[in-house]
């Protein structure tokens, strides 16, 4: 027996196990699910050691001596396994606040400015008739969204009509993202039905 | 209520699941069987991918992030493998980036796939990669400004100041486009405050699994992003681009007929819904 | 006192770090950005043993189980015997051949991604049950989700494309002028609750990160 066919049928018995849970939970699938909680969890902590050791001690062995502060203060993350488990919040604090520092700015400039600029730069510069209608429709849809999403004034009268206006857009959004969801499922259930299939056509001699 | 007949609208909205797994997966296999090899419908959004990376200068550097493993990997993994062997054809540098630790296996056998070797590149000349580097969106930004400051090594554990093409390249000075095959509905949010915001003028191309596209959608119809290929279909097109159809275009081909249950589904259900409505006012 | 040194000064390490980084933003000073590029380079180290945190917490959590199953479950011990050992399988191949190593990423390529995989792929079946129950044209809301669906669904599928040819202008048609505007406005409401809440933690109105 080759090793492709070996991994073929090892890959086909983890996605058959995980399939039977169509049926119900059962004893062969949580085997699989533990399997794989056991997998990543190892995979995680080598990948983790060996970046411990690129980014930190490495690092630290060329002569950044400063990095030994955030060293010992991400050892201190392990404290909640402890009881003083508040020691944690120091390196916690530290990693929010990098967090925060690093993201306001770009969320001012990238997420907000940036996509109410979108709105106008569309309109303006659409080239015909039919493009132009198409941005003005989305300029207003997207402004109608944002209507249904303010709740300190009461959805009544004009303002309510265009906030449900808004609703309806996004509610035609979720349909969307619905669609798109379902592709991904197909892919993941056909691409390892597939290989079960494979693995079927290998064991019968038939190529694939 | 009891004993009461079931009419033929109650039996239309009982459908059991069984049967609806039965049917999901006679649809899943058929195309399996027997490929129906249809051309791939290109979207706007993959075309704006194909038109953008062919202005990335021969020659130049490329930083591509890759944080997809594990369902999304078989969504994007034809537009990754076309992705680098289109940018070896062009002798375009890359330096790759596991965001995730679960996204190493995957990018290795990505530019294993990929084979390097036919393009005559070399790692370490034209090609490194840096393995899983921590952070997520400050490890975004800490390579924006330095990759020097962020690793010592690389993924073979290397010293990066033995390494050709990283003497070369250190921070966002030195990259004519960023990619991205991100794995969340929100990642490529990190790329825009993290490089757009500050670097607009560096182009971005994205991959994703076509569930994510929700956000991406805004941020491409915003010029964040250039381009960007979501899903098997999206990555199909890049492959037929480059001349060599194979892992995403083999998917597409399955979403002919696995999508026939939910149409069929949803038709009956809304008929049988209106029926009983319609049926019960009289 | 000890509320100073658990809770106040973690408040105020946020607050002081946070709005410098802020300030950096804004003003382009050498001595700022010399300290943002140094706290990007601590980020990364600390974040690093966050993730340990987790296998470290698996490990435990498991261990407990095998000494102790609980008396509801008692062969659930079992069932944590294959995770430990699934763990050091996957340890010992990695440590001992090598984790770029060929049979490494193999191992990895065909045991984790088709669970992974297949997994997610499950909500088709669950998915497709959940449309037939739910999608029903009711209301104009619920035509809306149709249509939206609908113009998505038709245009990924080749079949369609190739009888229909306009169905790929069509869905791209409402991917940008529909999806984009819904897409905008859910960018919008995040970005602007996530810069709210960053402020409020920064000015210790938000006290979540320390609790």
């Amino acid at each position: 027996m080759s090793w492709t066919l070996f991994w073929l049928g090892w890959s086909s018995f983890v996605a058959v196990g995980i399939m039977t849970l169509v049926w119900r939970e059962n004893p062969y699938y949580r085997l699989i699910e533990h399997i794989i909680i056991g997998a990543g969890c190892a995979h995680s902590l080598m990948y983790g050691l060996l970046a411990v050791k690129t980014t930190g001690l490495d690092a630290i062995a060329a002569g950044r001596l400063q990095l030994i502060i955030p060293l010992f203060l991400a050892i201190l993350t392990f404290g909640r396994m402890t009881p003083w488990g508040w020691i944690a919040r120091y390196p916690t604090a530290l990693l929010t606040a990098i967090g925060i520092g690093i993201l306001v700015g770009g969320a001012l400039e990238g997420q907000i400015v940036g996509q109410i600029r979108a709105i106008g730069v569309e309109v303006f510069t659409a080239k015909d008739p039919y493009t132009t209608a198409s941005t003005v429709f989305a300029g207003i849809s997207t402004l109608c969204a944002i209507m249904y999403f303010i709740y300190t004034r009461e959805h009544r009268g004009v303002y309510g009509g265009l906030a449900r206006y808004g609703r309806i857009i996004m509610m035609a959004g979720l349909g969307i993202s619905w669609g798109m969801e379902f592709g991904w499922f197909i892919t993941a259930l056909g691409t390892w039905t597939e290989n079960v299939v494979n693995f079927i056509r290998a064991l019968m001699g038939i190529p694939y | 209520m009891a004993g009461k007949e079931k009419t033929v609208w109650d039996r239309l909205l009982d459908v059991p699941q069984w049967a609806v797994a039965v049917a999901v997966f006679i649809f899943l296999i058929i195309p399996i069987l027997r490929p129906l090899g249809l051309p791939v419908p290109v979207g706007r959004p993959a075309a704006d991918y194909i038109t953008w990376i062919q202005k990335i200068p021969p020659g130049s550097n490329v930083l591509f992030f890759q944080e997809m493993s594990g369902s999304g990997w078989d969504e994007i993994k034809g537009g990754f493998t076309s992705t680098l062997k289109y940018l070896w054809s062009k002798k375009i540098n890359v330096v790759l980036v596991a965001v995730y630790a679960d996204a190493v296996p995957t990018t290795l056998w990505g530019i294993d796939y990929a084979n390097p070797s036919r393009f005559g590149v070399k790692y370490g000349e034209n090609y490194v990669f840096l393995g899983y580097i921590p952070g997520e969106e400050v490890m975004v930004a800490a390579l924006r400004d330095s990759i020097s400051k962020a690793v010592s090594v690389d993924y073979l554990g290397t010293p990066i100041d033995k390494v050709p093409l990283l003497q070369k390249v250190d921070s966002y000075k030195d990259f004519s486009a960023i990619i991205v095959a991100f794995s969340t509905g929100t990642s490529m949010d990190k790329y825009v405050r993290q490089w757009y915001a500050t670097h607009p003028e560096i182009p971005q191309l994205w991959m994703t699994a076509s569930g994510n596209e929700m956000s991406t959608v805004s941020y491409w119809v915003g010029g964040m992003a250039k381009g960007y290929l979501s899903g098997p279909t999206g990555c199909a097109a890049m492959e037929v681009f480059i001349g060599e159809p194979g892992l995403a275009a083999k998917i597409t081909d399955m979403k002919n007929l696995a999508s026939i249950p939910t149409l069929v589904l949803v038709a009956i259900g809304n008929i049988a819904y209106w029926g009983r409505r319609l049926s019960g006012r009289r | 006192m000890a509320v100073v040194i658990r809770t106040q000064i973690p408040m105020y390490i946020i607050s002081i770090i946070a709005f410098i980084l802020l300030v950096e933003y804004f003003i382009a000073l050498e001595p700022l950005a010399a300290f943002r590029k140094e706290m990007l380079t601590w980020g990364v180290i600390i974040y690093n043993f966050v993730t340990l945190l987790g296998s470290a917490l698996m490990l435990r959590y498991h261990s407990l189980r095998i000494m102790k199953p609980p008396s509801r479950e008692p062969w659930a011990r079992y069932y944590s015997i294959v995770a430990i050992a699934a763990f050091f399988v996957f340890l010992g191949i990695g440590w001992g051949i090598g984790l770029r190593s060929t049979e490494y990423v193999t191992m990895y390529m065909q045991t984790v991604i088709p669970a992974t995989a297949t997994l997610w792929g499950l909500n088709l079946i669950f998915s497709t049950m959940g449309v037939y129950r739910a999608m029903r044209i009711s209301n104009l809301e619920a035509l809306a989700l149709l249509i939206g669906g609908l113009s998505y669904f038709l245009k990924e599928m080749p079949i369609i494309c190739a009888i229909f040819p306009p169905m790929t202008a069509i869905g791209d048609w409402f991917l940008r002028y529909v999806m984009g505007p819904a897409g905008r406005v859910a960018v919008l409401t995040a970005a602007l609750i996530s810069v709210v809440v960053c402020i409020r933690t920064i000015i210790q109105k938000e006290r979540t990160a320390v609790i």
